[in-house]
């Protein structure tokens, strides 16, 4: 059986075999990006490509203010990230596999790094030189604050417009303080603000002024202006004193009107909003709140401490329910419901659930919040043209100079896809005005070295986010229940990591098959090769295992199962296995570096 | 037509009702028992017994591996299935071994739940779900005077029972949701609470741990507890049991893309949407259109009926299973419903 496993290993032959030069390298190979989607997990699912390992090798060295700048080069906002993000990483993460554990704290160890760094201002980014060219940015969310970063380090001159008078889009006026400091967000802001991003507030496009407006006062728009068109529910009840739609429920708070609401509070919702609201319900006295979804806890897209930090403040979340009715006469009194049986997925990719005939029951409530999603007002992208625009998937349209990006191009998401997807589209951006492209990732390889992990680092317990107490929690809004890890936590979490950027290889042509390390090694991850043949880059191979020594040509790392416990390297007899450190990095491109290994 | 392979993850009482109705029907057929304990069927609810050492533990052995010899069943045991693939009909083992099946009966029963109030103390609570947790107990008491029970559910009362006629102090801290899915009332949570002082427990209601600190135990070598709590009481002890009831054991399913909520979603033939697929016993999950609601049923007697309505239509018959029926526990005169739970001396 031949695995393309988009990884190398040695070879019969000397041609084409990795080790036969180890200096460095940097690659835009497309099977060398395969070898990193198949090996360094965390990475590949980081929609902005964090370099996972790389800070937490920074944090278990204590070095946060590297930490710091290995994020900010991604996700540009690591302390807010840090809290909040929806961590994509985790879920990928090779300690989670069955038999392997949890999943490292990627995301709190962001957080540390965020917290301890003591370079409190972050070095200035701006790479190129000065273009004359200026952008209009619509929104200064997440995206918005992304994509004029990005431009701004291409030398390009920004201006963002904002409807509200704060930046920070649904970070400021969705996400409560309790998860997410103001403090935070300013400090972070400040720091794009510091490179000379002008902000424009209390700006409404469509209102204030027109995309032709924009793309007459600059050479390329780029409008970020996130969802804000709610979702109807769609049945009876909804005008009913004591019913609130979720953003607006969560906008009042964090601008400090807090609405009023009764002691059972039933949330409709399954997303972030949906406990957004109903914890915030807590803190605004409710005593009894529930939130209801159409499906089932585990499909739940909001991250497991979140769902956990909920249950652990009391809130009940009842499954497999759809509302048909809000009861009431005058003001909310309470919610008709049908049990929900699940289906398979839909169009999109989601479970589908459908009522059960004859299920109804009634669930008494005196406030119901209805948190069931936003999608994008496309009028605002077409405001003052002559036509609607049409855009592709990457968020370029077929309006010279007009871009869309963020959720406002991929309806509601999260802050990272946002982050992610406005990177993306500030590279288009530039491209379009400078006629070239100016930054790439590119996959980076080079020299390493023993890390001395020790065994019992994979053995662990994941550390435990220490948090508020609850006598102290529910007095405002404002007191932050995650509290981050200790120092001590810190070295532990990160110790955790099994670096998957390094790569263990054995150099054939000095292996004795005294079978040391297939013995050692605790993944059963060294095996017999009959073949390997390389399949591109430097890194791309096909492996033909074999268990017949008849017909052996060599002995292979699967790097895919290998924990990079370093055992095999230190236990060779004839010290032919070797650490190289792989890296997927964004760069600004240099003429003449990449070598494809071709 | 090939012949079936059965494969049966557990073996609880679910799994040996079906196991029985699966051969009588298929006689010809393969069938493979797994599970992860190493020990044979047994009866639970004798595990108090093994704790006190008034039973050995061959005496609460239900049925020896023998009996599975003779009915030419595979019986694996110390086996854990870590993961299900659906499309492959094939199980993963933790010791990397595959095992195919054409058709899966789920009966991996229960396990102790944690409120997530209490998430962060899950490593100083001792459960008692399997005997090796028995052991563990047994173990444990040797060097143990003062024993804090927190929680409170059936398996608790005759812990505590078993624990005050061994000569322990205990101490028992009443949950605000005790005999949970239950909801008592004030009233009854107090009644309850007279109860278990007279037998010699003492008792605190309307309270909760904030905080629980490990510390070095009576004996050289061993360890207690602080354990703090909202209404600022300091309690010291050297073991802190957990009884908040039972929850369908599914986690491992999770990635199989099985229907799971709070346990594996079957209709009332016990049957999962996939349709080679069934579940029985504490781990379901089940559909009840007389009810029009789903119910998890935690409970010997029913696991074992369901256990058999789940093999009957795995052999092509129609059983359907009905709601449990309605019984009660009597505490000492304090009635509470138990419709799913039989009480065993
Ligand atoms: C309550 C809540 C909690 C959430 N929690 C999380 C979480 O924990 N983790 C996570 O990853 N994601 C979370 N999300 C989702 C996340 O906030 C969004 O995906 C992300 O903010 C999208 O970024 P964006 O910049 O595309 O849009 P937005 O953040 O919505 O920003 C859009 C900006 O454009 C401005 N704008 C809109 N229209 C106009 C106009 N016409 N003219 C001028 N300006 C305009 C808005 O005022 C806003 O500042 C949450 C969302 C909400 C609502
Ligand atoms: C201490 C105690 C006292 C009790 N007392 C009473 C009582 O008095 N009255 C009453 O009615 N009920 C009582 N019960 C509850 C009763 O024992 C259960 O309801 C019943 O045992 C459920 O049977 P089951 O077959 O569904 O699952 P279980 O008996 O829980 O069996 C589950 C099986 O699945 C196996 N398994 C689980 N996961 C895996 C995996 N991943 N891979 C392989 N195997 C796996 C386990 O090894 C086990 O064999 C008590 C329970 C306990 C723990
Ligand atoms: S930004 Fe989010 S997804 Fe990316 S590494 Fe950080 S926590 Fe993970
Ligand atoms: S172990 Fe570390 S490097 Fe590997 S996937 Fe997890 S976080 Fe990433
Ligand atoms: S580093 Fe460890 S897991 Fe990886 S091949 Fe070597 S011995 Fe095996």
């Amino acid at each position: 059986m031949t695995k393309d496993t988009g990884q190398s290993g040695a070879g019969k032959q000397a041609s084409g075999y990795p080790f036969s030069d180890p200096s460095p390298r940097v690659s835009e190979h497309p099977r060398d990006f395969d070898y990193i989607r198949a090996n360094i997990p965390c990475q590949w699912a980081c929609p902005a490509h964090t370099n996972i390992p790389g800070y937490i090798s920074a944090n278990a060295g204590g070095h946060f203010d590297a930490s710091y700048l290995i994020n900010r080069a991604s996700n540009l906002l690591p302390g807010i990230l840090g809290r909040i993000c929806s961590r994509p990483c985790e879920d990928a993460c090779r300690h989670g596999d069955p038999d392997l554990g949890t999943s490292v704290a990627i995301c709190h160890l962001k957080r540390v790094a965020a917290g301890r760094r003591e370079e409190k201002v972050p070095p200035e980014d701006l790479v190129f030189e000065r273009t004359g060219k200026t952008v209009g940015v619509v929104g200064a969310g997440p995206a918005g604050l992304a994509a004029a970063h990005s431009l701004k380090m291409f030398g390009h001159d920004v201006v963002v417009y904002e409807q509200f008078d704060h930046a920070g889009g649904m970070l400021w006026y969705g996400i409560p303080e309790f998860r997410l400091p103001s403090a935070v967000i300013d400090e972070e802001v400040g720091f794009i603000e510091r490179l000379g991003v002008q902000f424009r507030y209390g700006q409404r496009l469509g209102e204030d002024f027109t995309v032709a407006d924009l793309l007459e006062r600059h050479d390329a728009v780029v409008v970020s202006a996130g969802c804000t068109r709610p979702y109807e529910l769609g049945i009876p009840g909804i005008d009913l004193k004591g019913l609130y739609a979720g953003l607006d429920f969560m906008m009042r708070i964090n601008r400090g009107d807090i609405p009023e609401v009764g002691e059972r509070v039933i949330v409709l919702g399954a997303g972030f909003t949906a406990f957004d609201c109903a914890r915030s319900a807590l803190r605004c006295g409710a005593k009894d709140v529930s939130i209801c979804i159409l499906g089932v806890e585990e499909l739940l897209t909001v991250t497991r401490e979140e769902v956990l930090e909920a249950k652990r403040e009391n809130i009940r979340i009842e499954s497999l329910v759809r509302s048909m009715e809000i009861l009431g006469s005058g003001a909310v009194e309470g919610v008709r419901f049908a049990r929900n049986r699940l289906g398979g997925l839909d169009k999109r990719g989601k479970r589908k659930t459908t009522p059960i005939e004859g299920s109804e029951f009634v669930m008494s409530a005196d406030t119901v919040i209805t948190a069931i999603g936003q999608r994008p007002d496309h009028t605002f992208s077409a405001s003052g043209l002559d036509r609607e625009p049409v855009f592709d998937e990457e968020g370029r349209s077929d309006v010279e100079g007009l871009f869309i990006t963020g959720d406002y191009l991929s309806g509601a998401s999260t802050v990272i896809e946002s982050i992610g997807s406005a990177r993306k589209t500030a590279t288009l951006v530039d491209e379009h005005l400078v006629g070239r492209t100016r930054r790439k990732a590119m996959v980076t390889i080079d020299p390493g070295e023993d890390t001395h992990r020790q065994r019992s680092w994979d053995f662990i317990e994941p550390q435990e986010m220490p948090l508020l107490p609850f006598q102290d929690r529910f007095d405002g809004h404002s007191a932050e229940v995650e509290l981050g890890l200790t120092s001590e936590q810190n070295l532990e979490e990160a110790n955790r990591c099994y670096l998957c950027n390094l790569k263990y290889e054995i150099h054939i042509p000095d292996c004795i098959y005294c079978r040391w390390c297939i013995d050692q090694c605790p993944r059963e991850c060294i095996g017999l090769v009959k073949s390997v043949e390389s399949t591109g880059g430097h890194l791309g191979t096909a492996i033909e295992w074999t268990e017949r020594w008849d017909e052996v040509a060599g002995i292979v790392i699967d790097n895919e199962r290998c924990i990079r416990c370093g055992i095999c390297l230190r236990i060779c007899p004839t010290q032919c296995i070797h650490v190289r450190l792989v890296n997927m990095v964004e760069r600004m491109v240099i003429e003449g570096e990449v070598d494809d290994g071709q | 037509m090939a012949s079936e392979h059965y494969v049966i993850i557990g073996n609880g009482v679910a799994a040996n009702a079906a196991v029985d109705i699966l051969r009588q029907g298929d006689p010809d057929s393969r069938i493979t028992v797994i599970s992860r304990e190493f020990f044979p069927f047994y009866y639970r609810h004798k595990l108090r017994f093994v704790i006190s050492e008034e039973l050995q533990e061959d005496q609460i052995v239900v049925r020896p591996p023998a009996h599975y010899r003779e009915q030419n069943i595979r019986l694996r045991l110390g086996q854990e299935v870590q993961r299900v693939d659906l499309k492959e009909k094939t199980l993963y083992l933790k010791h990397m071994e595959k095992v195919h099946f054409t058709r899966l009966l789920l009966c991996c029963g229960g396990w102790p739940r944690i409120p997530e109030v209490h998430y962060t103390y899950r490593h100083h609570f001792t459960i008692v779900k399997g005997l090796s947790h028995a052991r563990e107990f047994k173990e444990k008491l040797a060097g143990v005077k003062r024993v804090l029970m927190v929680g409170g559910d059936l398996v608790s009362l005759r812990i505590t029972e078993t624990l005050l006629r061994m000569g322990r102090e205990v101490l028992f801290l009443i949950d605000r949701d005790s005999f949970w899915p239950l909801t008592l009332t004030d009233e009854i949570r107090t009644e309850f609470a007279e109860r278990l002082t007279k037998h010699g427990a003492e008792v605190l209601i309307d309270d909760e741990i904030t905080g629980i600190e490990e510390v070095a135990g009576i004996e050289e070598g061993t360890s207690g507890y602080e354990v703090t709590t909202r209404r600022e009481k300091r309690i010291s002890c050297d073991l802190v049991g957990a009884f908040f009831g039972l929850v369908p054991n599914v986690e491992f399913l999770f990635s199989s893309g099985l229907d799971i909520d709070r346990g594996i979603l079957v209709d009332d033939h016990l049957q999962s949407r996939n349709p080679d697929v069934y579940a029985a016993g504490d781990c379901a999950q089940i559909w009840n259109p007389a009810i029009n609601n789903y119910w998890v049923s935690i409970g010997w007697e029913n696991a074992r009926l369901l256990g058999e309505v789940a093999a009957r239509n795995m052999l092509g018959e129609s059983a359907t299973a009905g709601a449990p029926k309605e019984s009660a526990l009597d505490y000492e005169g304090l009635k509470i419903n138990t419709s799913w739970w039989h009480i065993y001396d």
